[in-house]
């Protein structure tokens, strides 16, 4: 068990990197010139030169991405970061406040919305995908179908300036603004975001409770005189549940990055606003950091839900372990033999 | 009937097609049994209709000119509008936005830049991320390690996400829009057609082939390829779908299309501080936006069961 974590964590250093890389690039290849940007209009050539060297952007493109991986410590103060694994990639070019200090900030609040929006939708969507399964082809099996068809298609960020038009300007139910503070205020964002998710969900549950219900042992259960609430329950549906959890870690990572849109409409002052928000002031170190972190927060939550996979289903521990042994037959081979 | 299998045919060869229907007679039958699917596909068809015919219908400088007395009027009304010199009464079939702009209008022109988008990019993504997992699944080895640790990166961060900082990087365009959206759909086409070619390979008809003295090309594109499109058609036209999705959410975190450029999701953004006295100008780009992704959706669930050799009998 604990060598299946490490290989994972193993995994997840190429992943990293990669991003990483990625992402630097981007910024690196971005036309904007960040020294100009901070430097008054009739700023001449030389002072950008001079701030250029003081920012380390004179430096080789690999030196560059190393102080952003590990730090800078330029000739000056101001410029100095601690780098992207101690969380410090400067300041903001539009605040002048340490980029990741606005984000650790209101991360918790984009996290509250998603586990919200991730309860919300499972509650909802597991019911229903049983009923609409165990019921095929009923009236509720039709309308979970539906619905779920339009859940699945819908833009967040529509649904949310629906909601709003619906339950703030005609009914005055909900505000329309959103504050963590205030549970009243995050009902609308949280149906928002728990949309898609509760249609996927309420999807697979449905198709692998079908698939369930045909097999042999429930046969089996049903001709030993069990009552029906206990064949699903009991033997059905534990069974059914697999691939659905499946789906639901991986979309604790979804949620958190969907709420970026649903964040903007209820202007919630999560990671999404900020990044909107930083877009808008084109603030470069900012849009990367939340960008970086949004996207290593999402591999890592993914890593923890592989591994908590392999601690509720030894099955997948072995499943893992028997693809990653496998030696791979290629057509060459095949010529050979041939 | 004949014994013996046209070899230019590899359709019959592994899926065992009556003679007297071909496969798409086959295929069609099935997907057309799923009637939601085929209204997806008539939806999907007006669509593209429209998106031709946009000039036709509304010219492109009037649903991108102002007509500010006619600011937010209401769906249904005729007005007068002053349009290339003369005056003359027009009904705002969908109401006017702040611009007193046809909202109408400027929907079926968003249409054309949407199916412009989700063509472009899945024609992309198909082509250079169907390449690079077919030389992947095909040819193996460290080729196929880079290849596909290459597309583990590209999908692990969230597609949002990376065709946001795309854009954020390279400035908001219509080819930066395009670019961002066609690498973000490109690691699924990777992933996908390996995975089929991995399953295609080792069959009996491309060893036959093997056996006939073809080369690695010929294999590759007359029998693995044609014989591991089903799912990447499905996928494609899913793709289809999340690209419009994308690129409307793009357009309205103002990274996308810009205005004056009539775009579903631009349109929304605009409309947004308006939603108290004109949510006509939201309600109707965003049922845009709604039935066509619910109509890709529709189809490609009606291709998956059409093309699914597991349901087959």
């Amino acid at each position: 068990m604990l060598s299946y974590i490490i290989r994972r964590i193993f995994q997840l250093i190429p992943v990293v990197l990669g991003v990483t890389f990625i992402v630097f690039t981007l910024t690196y290849i971005s036309p904007g010139d960040p020294a100009r940007m901070l430097l008054p209009q009739d700023a001449k050539d030389e002072e950008v030169a001079a701030l250029r060297s003081a920012m380390g952007l004179d430096q080789p493109f690999i030196v560059q991405y190393y102080h952003f991986l590990f730090g800078y410590d330029g000739p000056g103060d101001s410029f100095d970061y601690k780098g992207l694994f101690l969380l410090d990639l400067g300041r903001s070019y539009v605040s002048n406040r340490p980029v990741f200090g606005t984000i650790l900030e209101r991360f918790p609040n984009t996290v509250l919305l998603s586990l919200l929006a991730l309860s919300l939708s499972v509650v909802v969507a597991i019911p229903f995908g049983i009923l609409s399964a165990t019921r095929q082809y009923s009236r509720t099996d039709m309308a979970v179908t539906v619905l779920a068809l339009v859940g699945i298609s819908i833009p967040a960020f529509w649904l949310g300036m629906m909601l709003i038009w619906v339950f703030s300007v005609k009914l005055h139910l909900f505000p329309s603004l959103a504050v963590p503070s205030n549970p009243g205020s995050i009902v609308l964002p949280v149906i928002t975001l728990a949309a898609l998710s509760m249609a996927v969900q309420a999807r697979m549950t449905r198709s692998s409770m079908l698939e369930v219900i045909r097999q042999d042992y429930i046969r089996t259960a049903r001709a030993k005189g069990l009552s029906e609430e206990k064949v699903i329950r009991k033997h059905a549906l534990r069974n059914a549940l697999i691939p659905v959890v499946t789906v639901i870690g991986l979309q604790v990572g979804q949620l958190l990055v969907g709420a970026v849109l649903t964040e903007t409409v209820f202007s919630y002052p999560g990671i999404g606003t900020i990044m909107v928000d930083a877009i808008q002031r084109k603030d470069t170190p900012q849009i990367l950091a939340s960008v970086v972190f949004m996207a290593l927060v999402f591999a890592v939550v993914n890593l923890f839900v592989d591994v908590l996979y392999a601690f509720i289903d030894p099955r997948i521990r072995v499943q893992y372990e028997g693809t990653a042994k496998r030696g791979k037959r290629g057509l060459l081979s095949v010529r050979k033999r041939a | 009937m004949s014994g013996s299998v046209p070899k230019t045919d590899p359709g019959s060869a592994i899926h065992g097609f009556r003679q007297h229907r071909g496969p798409f007679e086959e295929f069609w039958a099935r997907f057309s049994r799923n009637r939601l699917a085929v209204a997806g596909l008539a939806v999907v068809l007006v669509y593209m209709a429209v998106a031709v015919l946009a000039d036709g219908l509304y010219s492109y400088d009037f649903i991108t000119g102002n007509q500010i007395p006619n600011a937010f009027a209401p769906v249904g009304t005729t007005a007068r509008v002053e349009w290339a010199g003369k005056e003359s009464n027009h009904l705002y079939i969908c109401g006017a936005d702040n611009f007193g702009r046809d909202v109408l209008g400027r929907i079926i022109h968003g249409a054309r830049v949407s199916v412009i988008i989700g063509f472009t990019t899945i024609i992309f993504a198909v082509a250079i991320g169907g390449g690079l997992g077919a030389a992947a699944g095909y040819f193996g080895g460290t080729l196929e390690t880079v290849i596909m640790r290459g597309a583990d990166i590209l999908l692990a961060i969230p597609n949002i996400l990376f065709a946001l900082a795309i854009v954020a990087s390279l400035g908001p365009s219509f080819k930066n829009l395009l670019l961002a959206i066609g690498v973000t759909s490109l690691p699924v086409f990777v992933r996908l057609v390996r995975a089929s070619v991995l399953t295609v390979k080792d069959q009996e008809f491309v060893e036959a082939a093997l056996a006939q003295g073809a080369g690695n090309l010929r294999i590759l594109f007359q029998h693995v390829l044609p014989n591991s499109m089903a799912p990447v058609i499905v996928q494609a036209t899913l793709g289809m779908a999340q690209s419009i999705l994308s690129a409307a959410s793009l357009s309205f975190l103002g990274l996308g299309i810009q205005p004056p450029s009539p775009e579903w999701g631009n349109m929304l953004s605009e409309g947004r501080p308006y939603i108290i006295i004109a949510p006509h100008t939201l309600i109707f780009p965003g049922l845009a936006i709604m039935t066509v992704i619910l109509a890709f959706n529709l189809i490609g669930d009606g291709l998956r069961d059409a093309l699914d050799p597991k349901l087959r009998r």
